[in-house]
């Protein structure tokens, strides 16, 4: 009688299988937005990055050393096609005006009729996150989801990314190239990326980049991204693509070395005045670690040289005949050693 | 870059003998000093004005009429406050000369990557500067790259 009565019971409250079915869809959604993976909010920051029309104000600060560097600008952004920046802080910049159109940059001083072409840039904001997913995905970076926060006014979620294995040991190969640390804290609504941080060490940030200010969907007149018509477009002098580009501006042969490890490439070169002369800076990257080659031209040599380590750089620095040379790099000590060698090799071939 | 440092540099500039970056680095300052504005405007007519002048040779027997010349005046007093004067002039002036060569040379033996003294500075600065272009990679903005390329401050 009692399990009649249940029977009854059940089929008089069964719940219709389609209707089941969408319960379960729908519970799935929700249990899966709210536990969205991290590598779902970077692929929403990529795609975000690569097509969100957007403006704003933001903050890029810098600590490395003594040093701290704040820049402040005004943005317009077209997604990954075009971008305008007009820079508000430090005051000495204040006024400069950096466009990217047509895969280039260029650099507008005010009150001039010229603009500077920027060389090719290594990485944007889009291949970061890009970078970032392939890492996650190899294990290689570690991901980690962080309370939502507030970042200029809207609801953001953090993912914070580590690379597995941060510190430089001798011997051992090189690290990916990538910092120790990224914290990113995506809009939830768009899925723009509204702070960044980034460590290179130990967890402490060194960079910070945070939007202050926030337009969705402005109004963007094609002329924003457009240079005047009646500006000349010159190349950026001080830093340059290759070391020919270079030589020109730099007042002694810049030296390259003989050996270079695997797959190295020549990310720029920077040529620096100082005060006791010229500087040459050969900033490389290889698929592992990034490395710069510093080279200067003195008539009297004086005793310089030495070998140092941080966390994630050595840096060696000598002198040879008359140049002084120094790499400073996360690369493997013999690799930075063996580069030397090189250069002092060639110094000695010319 | 301040006044004192373009003003040094304004003859080069109207010279053409600066390099693109020290061109750089002063167009911008004077195009918000109209102090130095003027003053590269002076250069330029004195440079000018100096070019508009004719060149004419020197005469052939010119160097052999100043010696006979020198050679007719009369012979000066042993003796003269000014010639003391001179003569007690010349030994401050003669150290201050050996401390400015002593300091260009020191300058020269500085490592060039740094305005310090000690390898330990000198591999800092290093560091930082290797860093902040590793920084700048990162940054979804380009102008830190830009700025380290061209410096903080104009």
């Amino acid at each position: 009688m009692v399990a009649f009565a249940d029977a009854e019971l059940f089929y008089q409250h069964r719940v219709h299988p389609m209707r089941a079915a969408f319960l379960l869809i729908a519970l799935w959604w929700v249990v899966g937005w709210a536990q969205e993976p991290p590598i779902q909010w970077l692929q929403r920051a990529q795609r975000a990055e690569e097509t969100l029309a957007i403006a704003g104000v933001r903050v890029v600060e810098m600590r490395t050393g003594r040093t701290t560097r704040r820049i402040e600008e005004q943005f317009w952004r077209q997604g990954a096609r075009a971008e305008r920046i007009e820079v508000l802080a430090p005051p000495e910049r204040r006024g400069e005006v950096l466009l990217y159109n047509a895969e280039r940059w260029v650099v507008i001083r005010p009150n001039t009729k010229e603009a500077y072409e920027m060389p090719r840039l290594p990485l944007q904001g889009a291949q970061l996150l890009k970078l970032a997913v392939t890492l996650v995905r190899s294990g290689v970076v570690l991901a980690e989801m962080l309370p939502e926060v507030a970042v200029a006014g809207r609801s953001c979620v953090g993912v914070r990314l580590t690379l597995a294995q941060a510190t430089l040991k001798n011997d051992e190969p090189p690290r990916p190239l990538f910092p120790a640390t990224v914290t990113l804290w995506i809009d939830k609504e768009t899925g723009f990326a509204l702070r960044r941080e980034v460590s290179l060490d130990n967890g402490v940030p060194v960079m910070r980049v945070e939007v202050k200010r926030v337009e969705l969907n402005p109004r963007l007149p094609p002329e924003l991204f457009t240079l005047p018509s009646d500006v000349v477009v010159r190349p950026l002098g001080g830093v340059y693509a290759t070391v020919e580009e270079a030589q020109p501006s730099v007042r002694f042969p810049i030296r390259t070395p003989s050996y270079l490890p695997a797959g190295t490439t020549l990310e720029r070169v920077i040529v620096q005045p100082r005060l006791s002369g010229q500087v040459v800076v050969l900033h490389y990257r290889t698929p592992q670690a990034r490395f710069s080659i510093f080279q200067a031209h003195k008539n009297r040599p004086a005793e310089f040289g030495g070998r140092r380590r941080r966390a994630r750089s050595h840096i060696h620095f000598w002198q040879s005949g008359d140049y002084w040379f120094a790499i400073v790099g996360n690369l493997p000590k013999a690799e930075i050693e063996r580069i030397a060698q090189s250069l002092n090799a060639s110094t000695t071939g010319r | 870059m301040d006044c004192k440092r373009c003003e040094r540099q304004i003859w080069a500039y109207v010279e053409g003998q600066l390099a693109p970056v020290q061109v750089h680095a002063l167009e911008a300052h004077l195009r918000e000093c109209s102090h130095c504005q003027r003053q590269l405007e002076a250069a330029r007519v004195a440079y000018r004005a100096l070019r508009r002048l004719p060149r004419r040779r020197a005469p052939a027997d010119l160097s052999a009429r100043v010696r006979r010349q020198i050679a007719e005046m009369p012979a000066r007093s042993s003796f003269g406050w000014s010639r003391l004067w001179r003569r007690v002039a010349l030994a401050p002036a003669l150290a201050l000369l050996a401390v400015v060569a002593w300091w260009g040379w020191h300058m020269q033996q500085q490592p060039p990557f740094s305005d310090a003294n000690t390898d330990a500075d000198t591999a800092e600065a290093l560091v930082e500067l290797h860093e902040q272009l590793e920084l700048a990679d990162w940054s979804p903005s380009p102008t830190p790259s830009y700025f380290i390329s061209t410096g903080y401050t104009r």
